[in-house]
């Protein structure tokens, strides 16, 4: 009964170990100085950022209760260079931009292979805690349709649309459809449901921010 | 030419894309579910200025602001003050200035982003120095709104029923609990106070006049009562519609207890429920086009939905073998309810469908659940930890926090809507954005 009790003991000590070790890599994930990298100006692409080598998180599991308090941010699985065979050199590398570049960070929504970018549509937008902001709001606000997983293996819509200082939409438009009607609609809603959106920040002074969201959904 | 963001997310720029007008910067941010998680925000102190006064206010203030952005549930707050430095993946920081010049107080607020402290947010707040906790809250629902789209409730209040032997008076205070004050003190009982929808009024049940339970209004600030309905038998549970031109409550005229829609000056009564079972605790949804309420009907007490009319009722909750005192949210997506499970009393919400059930407060007694104006929270009451008191809970797993209420015996609260924005002795200015740090 005592070793019972001893054995239990020294499991949980060891989850909460494994469970706090865990916690402490994905907080290394979480936005800091070292993490960030945003080229504003050349269109050259960068090389991946240095993000510390990190686990992809577990999917998160299915919420029945209250959802505690999970303060590790966005998370950031390390940029894997999937589709592209040969890594050119950054510095070299003409402009030759692909409409659905393959080396995406990608982080799994549900069980779903869903996967998002943003495009802003100005030089100077350095604010990138507004954009994680954004990208939160319309993740929460996105249903991805049922019945994907029996529809081929990649599907990418792109929605565009301009942010005013208030942070109310407007232009709402399918930039890039998907060619799937329903994914369209739940990407196209995701946005509009999203409105308003949190206001612009003061040291951006532009009357409003063109973003062009990305839906991806990649067959598990 | 190439220039890197240190303070921001991680992102990574893939340049130009051909189809888009005007060459833009693309960021690369993972679509994961970003509910439920706060915001890293770091808490300086308020820099004194003026009278000499100012240091003492400012002090408090920073406690004030802090507090209000924590119990938004919208950040994780570290403050300056406390010791430390900012933890690494802090977004913005707060700070400012609190000027005191005799009888007026101006605060400069400032948000700005980490470590480049370009600016979010820059605005003055003046008024007289006896509101100065009104400017804080109003600075501290503005960076609320700046990071979450939506305003913050720190400038609402919350109305109460204390307990004080046999008598039970009716108190409002701020929603953290400060500035609290008497509304009634009539050495009767009052009961189940609600709010109107701007916030002018307040319905509430009294016993006052010793005539049993009558429905009775009274101003939100002072005043006397008046009474809004009178009829033989219960006048209980009132609440004002969404447009405030009806009163939804529970009257017990015709011999049991029925749901009734009156005038909002308790004339012209509509009967919506006509059973032999008891009808009781109405709430509104958000349109006003259906109402909440518990019957017995099916044998024990249970939260059923109908419509404005009285049609189409509906069961909402099977799981439990008593629920009552529904709450519909502001926005209309969920309902609460305390569910009597074991020995005690536990709040749940649910969806309208009755879907979705989820736990947020269990042990003890918690009772009589109402929403905050944003959805954000909700306050009830309960006696865990011995006394009864007033408890909010945020709704995202952290441990509901106790709200002070001066030593009172505090339980039946009702959370005010947000005041208007015009009418108040605040005078804001919004900043202008300074050079920004880069070239």
């Amino acid at each position: 009964m005592r070793g019972a009790v001893l054995g239990s003991g020294v499991a949980h000590v060891a989850l909460l170990l494994i469970l706090a070790s865990a916690r402490m890599a994905t907080s290394v994930m979480i936005p800091g100085p070292e993490t960030v990298q945003v080229a504003l100006v050349d269109p050259t692409p960068l090389a991946p950022p240095p993000v510390p080598k990190v686990e992809t998180p577990p999917p998160e599991p299915k919420l029945t209760e209250v959802k505690p308090l999970d303060d590790t941010g966005v998370r950031l699985p390390p940029p894997a260079p999937k589709k592209k065979k040969v890594a050119p050199p950054p510095q070299e590398t003409p402009p030759a931009p692909e409409p659905a570049p393959p080396a995406l960070p990608s982080a799994k929504l549900g069980s779903a292979g869903l996967k998002g970018d943003i495009a802003v549509d100005a030089r100077d937008f350095e604010f990138t805690y507004y954009l994680v902001l954004v990208r939160n709001r319309i993740a929460a606000n996105w249903a991805p349709p049922a019945g994907m997983i029996a529809q081929g293996n990649r599907v990418r819509a792109v929605v565009a649309f301009r942010i005013g200082r208030g942070g109310a939409l407007s232009a709402v438009r399918m930039e890039q459809a998907s060619g799937m009607e329903f994914f369209d609609r739940s990407a196209l809603r995701a946005v509009v449901l999203s409105d308003p959106l949190p206001p612009l920040p003061l040291g951006f002074t532009a009357s409003e921010l063109g973003i062009h969201f990305g839906f991806d959904w990649e067959a598990p | 030419m190439r220039r890197t963001l240190t303070m921001a997310m991680v992102a990574m720029a893939l340049g130009a894309g051909p189809a888009r007008s005007q060459t833009p910067t693309d960021v690369r941010l993972d679509i994961s579910s970003g509910e439920g998680r706060r915001i890293r925000i770091h808490c300086e102190s308020l820099q004194p200025g003026g009278d000499r006064v100012a240091g003492t206010w400012s002090v408090q203030a920073d406690e004030v602001l802090a507090h209000d952005l924590d119990w938004s549930a919208v950040f994780l707050v570290s403050k300056a003050w406390a010791g430390g430095s900012p933890p690494m993946d802090v977004q913005a920081v707060v700070g400012g200035k609190l000027t005191v010049n005799g009888s007026q107080v101006r605060l400069n607020g400032e948000v700005r982003d980490l470590p480049a402290r370009r600016p979010i947010l820059l605005r003055e707040y003046r008024g007289p120095v006896t509101d100065w906790r009104s400017l804080v809250h109003a600075f501290a629902d503005d960076i609320v709104l700046q990071f979450s789209g939506e305003p913050g409730v720190a400038r609402t209040r919350i109305a109460f029923i204390a307990q004080n032997g046999r008598n039970k008076e009716l108190y409002t205070m701020d929603y953290d609990g400060a500035r609290l004050a008497p509304l009634t003190a009539d050495q009767s009982i009052a009961l189940s106070p609600a709010w109107s929808p701007e916030g002018s009024l307040i319905l509430f049940t009294s016993y006052r006049g010793g005539t049993g339970p009558r429905l009775f209004v009274t101003s939100s600030t002072a005043g006397r009562p008046f009474l809004v309905s009178g009829r033989p038998g219960l006048n209980t549970s009132g609440s004002y519609s969404p447009d405030g031109r009806e009163i939804l409550c529970t009257l017990s005229q015709d011999g049991n207890s029925e749901i009734y829609v009156l005038d909002a000056r308790g004339g012209s009564p509509q009967r919506l429920t006509n059973q032999r079972s008891i009808d009781t605790s109405p709430a509104w949804s958000p349109t006003g086009r259906e109402i909440a309420f518990t019957s017995d009907r099916t044998g024990t007490p249970q939260v059923h939905l109908m419509d404005r009319e009285g049609g189409n009722v509906r069961r909402l909750t099977y799981d439990a073998d008593y629920t009552d005192s529904p709450a519909w949210s502001p926005k209309g997506d969920r309902i609460a309810f305390v569910a009597r499970t074991g020995g005690g009393f536990d709040i749940y919400t649910c969806r309208p469908d009755g879907t979705d059930t989820r736990l947020i407060v269990s042990g003890g007694a918690n009772e009589n659940p109402r929403w905050s104006p944003d959805g954000r929270h909700l306050v009830f009451s309960s006696n865990r930890g011995g006394a009864r008191g007033l408890f909010v809970s945020d709704l995202d797993g952290t441990p509901p926090r106790k709200l002070e209420t001066g030593g009172l015996i505090s339980l039946s609260p009702a959370w005010s809507p947000r005041p208007a924005s015009g009418g108040s002795a605040l005078r804001v200015t919004e900043g202008s954005p300074t050079p920004g740090g880069h070239p």
